[in-house]
């Protein structure tokens, strides 16, 4: 086997580009991006690489919501990125399993859980939150 | 000289006179085009050479230690390579949280 030594070379910079990628700084990212994660301009660079790129692979999709999709996520984005790795998990489980329920189960659950949530709000704020909030 | 006695031979003492009778100027010449075109072979040798080669050489590295180094560095690659795609998986589903009619709240324990 002969491989040349710009080769190898190569071979070894693809290796190291692909085991680190280094972390992004906000005036790094495309302009639309930024647009899409906008409320996180102030600590992005207090984000973990790893929490950098799932926010990226976020923001790519930000264009197709509808303009009620966006606002939501744009109140949630903080909230979100401050959870641990671990609750964002939970999160994620939870959202699946809820999601495979039948569609009258799921529906009654969600009536469910937004009145929960309305009436723990409510008693703190004094008023009703809206809903998707 | 006969064309029909021309054979190697002949054609070869014939280039070993002309040879012997070129002018100092051209012999000179050609003598200096020849190292040029040696020096040039060199370098391209040095810096083209494989590892692989350099390495049993100079090194004496096994040829096996270097085909183990090569195929962890791939694996390594296509490791961190899924490693990121699984990551970027998470994307769909953190949208679809973040999107939902629910608030965030109640995926959170």
């Amino acid at each position: 086997m002969r491989l040349s030594q710009p080769t190898l070379l190569l071979l070894a910079a693809l290796c190291f580009q692909s085991a680190s990628s280094a972390a992004q700084s906000w005036n790094d990212i495309p302009l639309a991006q930024r647009e899409a994660l906008a409320p996180l301009a102030q600590e992005w660079d207090k984000l973990s690489e790893k929490q950098q790129r799932n926010f990226l692979g976020i923001a790519k999709r930000y264009p197709k919501l509808t303009p009620l999709q966006q606002q939501r996520m744009h109140d949630r984005l903080v909230k979100w990125s401050k959870l641990t790795p671990a609750q964002r998990q939970r999160a994620r489980e939870k959202y699946k399993s809820f999601n495979q329920l039948p569609p009258e189960k799921r529906e009654a659950a969600r009536k469910n859980l937004r009145e929960r949530h309305a009436t723990e709000i409510q008693p703190r704020t004094g008023a009703t939150p809206p809903v998707g909030q | 000289m006969n064309n029909k006695h021309l054979n190697t031979k002949s054609i070869r003492n014939l280039l070993d006179h002309a040879t012997d009778h070129l002018d100092p100027a051209t012999a000179a010449h050609l003598h200096s085009a020849r190292n040029h075109a040696l020096a040039k072979q060199n370098t391209r040798v040095a810096w083209h050479g494989s590892l692989a080669c350099t390495a049993r050489e100079h090194h004496r590295i096994p040829f096996w230690a270097l085909s183990i180094l090569l195929a962890g560095g791939l694996l390594l690659c296509t490791i961190t390579y899924w490693h990121h795609a699984a990551e970027h998986d998470h994307s769909d589903i953190d949208i679809a949280i973040l999107t939902d009619d629910l608030p965030v709240d109640v995926y959170i324990d």
